[in-house]
């Protein structure tokens, strides 16, 4: 009697690895294969993975040590994946691995091993198919970060508010700044006694109510935002900040009109002598070229002076 | 120090005294003590004939310098004299006792028993910064007050009847001048009475000391034997005697007693003799005015027992006092102006309590002690500001809240101290912040502020912090670097250290207040000497236009003599023609030349004004780098 080798049944083949893949959630490795597959020709094994693959039933990964997993696929996940090949699916997966922080083209390829050509070849596709889209993170403007297409860039990549697309919007961050100081300057002039009490300071949600309704923004500015901007004025000595004892849930202080720019007050001594601003000061010399006895700014300020 | 300053009071000395004097003055401040036998060396030539401040020695230091305090013309100094020894060292000798009456010398003694004299600097400032300290005494009590302090700071040390007595003239004067440009009232107090209250109230508030005389050396006999050549003899032969020894100072116990009642029946005496009959004085009115409340008693009145020496006793302004009360000035100033006038005279009256409790040579302290809240309540009330005390704890939180004093403990109404340290600090810094606005805008004053909050940020880190776009950042942040008011260090992220790159360093940025407050210091003294050589530029320039206007005052005063001594004796005719006179010489000044006259006069108190401000400024940051020496 002869012993003919019996092949395997592929459907057989195919509801084992299912059954493997039920038994380990995390995902089968080679060496499982090896393990719980042993009396099965590898190449048979590799060519039911692929079909599994393909029809979606499973789903490839890849470890940090560029090793290959194959897992169950949620019944529930994304049929977008469906159609793609072996390798967009890797790239997929391994930025979904890197959230809405993103990836550029040369970490994926650390990751993954594969050539640079392929990886953008991957993308490209993944691009064309809206499933991942292309972010270009503040002060790098020349570098791609990939990331999954309905996901948030992180902070760390956007440019924020006080972005245009151009770059860091010094005209707005202005506009932003006199309105918060016109805001503070009306609140000031209409209580009593400017100097001193809690009517003449003005919570930071307050100032956002304000900014909000002169519309000089076309976006919402955010407590934060507003708070960055009257950091900017205290640095300026515009405004100044005290204590808030019945300050809003948002912040923890009031701000006010700094008394320095109050009406009443002077300015200490010394700035009002030209030669402190003098942009040729350092070139003055007596008996020079540039000297104080024939100086024009000197005797524009002593006229003007009394 | 600087050159500046040795000029000014070298050429103080040579108008107000005597070149040898000024010659003196200079040579100790180039030679650090120096010896009797080392400065009358210095002055012997090889010809045997001595020469105080020799025309060759003027070429270094320019002409301008010497005229630039005073505005008076100098003639030349090279003369010849002293024909001996002994003439030459009595001369010296002089010389060295008037220093020491105006302070400006510090004895020392060499193990060889020999005097050593070096110049002392600190009283070197305190001449420069006279015209501070006359602005600070007329503002706070008075022009009477502050021609007192004119005369005892520009003369060093002078006894109570001569002091009195020109301040007294002075004051008759202008009074004379006032009523006869204007039909004005005549003053209610005359002259004396007014410049004994106002020295009995610097000497109360201790503007003002008593200190014990300079004995001078005793002439010394002429030596003929040396010659008629006038050939000085070796060094040998000189006398090298100490001239001044500590024993021949008289020293005053209790330098701020009050005027007795002797005293002041002795200077109206005085005064009423040496104005004569024409200027009214008043016989009533010999008490004291009335005293502020002290904290600290020591009005121990000096009764008439004191021994015979302590009557001629004399007076010298007390330049410590008035160093204080020019800090207080400038704390009450910038409470005023950032919380109003009601606490700024809170904090006054804590300062005045402060002053009250400060001893004689009490060093300059980062806090006060510690002030009860009874304590300010009372001097509020014996004070003119007794509106201040409604709302005095709103006041008192206010004052807390801005840095410049704090509250120790909330018992009994709280106990406070006040922080010279940190008030000062503050106000330095907001002093440099005013220089960065002028100089580089409001965004350049964000990353000022930012730094010194935040010291040791990168490029990066600070554009964040102070929302200014990059190319304006990094501009701002280098023009602050170039001007010292910023500083970097270097970082470097490279194993090779030794050699790092600018792409391989952070360069983390910082602000050291102490290092760019002394650049702002030498600044501000080359602007102040800039205004000052224009000022003198500006008066040499009209030099004839500024003669004649003097020379047609002092003819308008003796046409003015002369036509009251003829309203006087009847004689209207020659009334009518010296009227006549006086009205053709007013108009010997064309209205173009006084117009002149008008324009140098407004600049030349713009820049008076201008070199006060800077010397205020100067003042506080010498203050500063003061606090900031002692707390390293």
């Amino acid at each position: 009697m002869s012993t003919a080798t019996v092949k395997p049944d592929p459907g057989d083949i195919q509801t084992r690895l299912l059954n493997l893949a039920g038994q380990l959630p995390a995902g089968i490795n080679q060496a499982a294969l090896r393990s719980h597959l042993s009396d099965l020709p590898m190449d048979r094994i590799i060519q039911c993975i692929n079909q599994l693959t393909q029809s979606g039933k499973l789903e490839v990964l890849q470890t940090a040590n560029r090793e290959l997993l194959w897992r169950l696929r949620d019944a529930s996940a994304d049929r977008r994946l469906d159609g793609l090949d072996t390798k967009e699916v890797m790239v997929y997966e391994q930025l979904r691995a890197f959230g809405n922080k993103g990836a550029s083209a040369q970490q994926l390829q650390s990751r993954s091993a594969m050539p640079q050509r392929e990886i953008g070849k991957c993308l490209n596709s993944l691009e064309a198919k809206k499933l991942v889209k292309t972010v270009r993170p503040v002060g790098h403007a020349k570098k791609k970060i990939f990331m999954l297409f309905e996901l948030e860039p992180d902070a760390s990549l956007q440019a924020g508010t006080f972005f245009s697309g151009e770059g860091f919007d010094q005209e707005f961050v202005d506009v932003l700044c006199q309105q918060c100081t016109l805001y503070l300057r009306r609140k000031a002039e209409a209580a009593a006694t400017p100097a001193a009490t809690t009517s003449a300071s003005a919570t930071l949600e307050e100032v956002q109510q304000f900014i909000g309704q002169s519309r000089v923004s076309t976006v919402a500015l955010s407590l934060d935002d507003i708070r960055r901007v009257l950091r900017a004025l205290t640095l300026e000595g515009v405004v100044e900040t005290r204590p808030g004892p019945y300050a809003g849930a948002g912040s923890s202080c009031l701000y006010r009109l700094a008394r320095s720019q109050l009406p009443a007050s002077g300015d200490f001594g010394a700035v009002r002598v030209p030669c402190v601003s003098c942009p040729v000061a350092p070139d003055c010399r007596i008996g020079g070229e540039i000297s104080p006895i024939g100086c024009v700014y000197l005797t524009d300020w002593a006229k003007g002076q009394f | 120090m600087a050159v500046s300053a040795v000029d000014q009071i070298t050429s103080f000395l040579r108008v107000h005294f005597s070149p040898e004097t000024a010659a003196v003055f200079l040579y100790i401040s180039k030679n650090s003590k120096s010896t009797l036998q080392m400065i009358m060396q210095q002055f012997r030539l090889p010809s045997g004939k001595v020469s105080f401040f020799p025309a060759e020695n003027l070429a270094h230091s320019s002409s301008l310098k010497i005229l630039k305090y005073f505005e008076k013309s100098i003639p030349s100094l090279a003369f010849e004299t002293m024909s001996t020894n002994n003439q030459v060292l009595q001369m010296v000798q002089q010389c060295l006792t008037l220093l020491l009456t105006h302070d400006l010398l510090v004895l020392s003694r060499r193990k060889d028993s020999a005097i050593e004299y070096s110049i002392n600097w600190a009283q070197v400032r305190v001449l420069n910064r006279a015209p501070a300290f006359l602005c600070l005494t007329r503002t706070q009590l008075g022009h009477a007050a502050e021609l007192v302090i004119e005369e005892l700071l520009y003369s060093g040390r002078l006894g109570l009847l001569a002091c009195l007595a020109t301040v007294a003239k002075r004051l008759a004067e202008e009074e004379d001048e006032t009523s006869s440009s204007a039909a004005a009232a005549p003053a209610a107090v005359d002259p004396g009475l007014r410049a004994l209250n106002a020295f009995a109230s610097l000497l109360e508030l201790r503007f003002i000391q008593r200190r014990g005389s300079v004995v001078p050396p005793l002439p010394v006999a002429d030596n003929s034997g040396c010659g008629s050549g006038g050939r000085l003899e070796d060094d040998d032969e000189f006398e090298d005697d100490d001239v001044i020894g500590s024993s021949k100072i008289y020293r005053v116990e209790k330098p701020f007693a009050p005027l007795s009642r002797a005293e002041r029946e002795a200077a109206l005496r005085h005064i009423r003799e040496s104005l004569g009959p024409a200027v009214k004085l008043s016989d009533e009115s010999l008490e004291p005015p009335a005293k502020r409340p002290r904290v600290a008693a020591e009005t121990t009145s000096v009764a008439d027992a004191r021994r015979p020496e302590e009557a001629a006793q004399e007076f010298s302004a007390n330049a410590q006092q008035l160093r204080f009360r020019w800090r207080d000035s400038i704390l009450t100033r910038a409470a005023a102006s950032v919380l109003g006038a009601q606490a700024s005279r809170v904090l006054a009256a804590m300062l005045d309590i402060v002053d009250e409790r400060v001893r004689l040579g009490h060093a300059q302290s980062a806090e006060s002690e510690v002030l009860a809240h009874a304590d300010i309540v009372a001097q509020l009330a014996a004070s003119a500001a007794g509106d201040a005390r409604s709302g005095l704890d709103q006041h008192l939180s206010s004052l807390a809240e801005d840095g410049f004093i704090e509250r120790q403990s909330g018992a009994a109404g709280g106990q406070f101290r006040i922080l010279f340290r940190r008030a000062i600090f503050s106000l330095t810094r907001q002093s440099v912040a005013a220089v960065i606005r002028q100089r580089l805008g409001d965004k350049a004053v964000r990353v000022f502020n930012a730094l010194s909050e935040e010291p040791n940020l990168t490029q990066a880190e600070l554009e964040s912090h102070v929302l200014i776009g990059g190319r304006d950042c990094k501009e701002l942040l280098y023009r602050l670097l170039v001007d010292g008011f910023v500083h970097c260090a270097e970082l470097s992220r490279a194993a090779d250290f030794m050699n790092p790159r600018p792409n391989t360093a952070y360069y983390l940025f910082h602000v050291n207040l102490e290092q760019t407050t002394r650049k702002l210091l030498l600044n501000m003294h080359t602007y102040q000497d800039r205004l000052l050589t224009r000022r003198l530029a500006e008066v040499a320039t009209n030099r004839r236009l500024l003669d004649k206007r003097q020379r047609v005052k002092e003819l308008l005063k003796n046409l003015d003599a002369q036509i009251s001594a003829a309203d006087s004796a009847g004689n209207s005719d020659a009334s009518a023609e010296l009227s006549e006179q006086r009205a053709q010489a007013a108009q010997l000044l064309t209205p173009p030349e006084r117009e002149q006259l008008e324009t140098l006069k407004r600049s030349r108190t713009a820049l008076r004004a201008g070199e006060l401000l800077l010397e205020e400024n100067i003042f506080l940051y010498e203050l500063f780098l003061e606090f900031a020496s002692q707390h390293n």
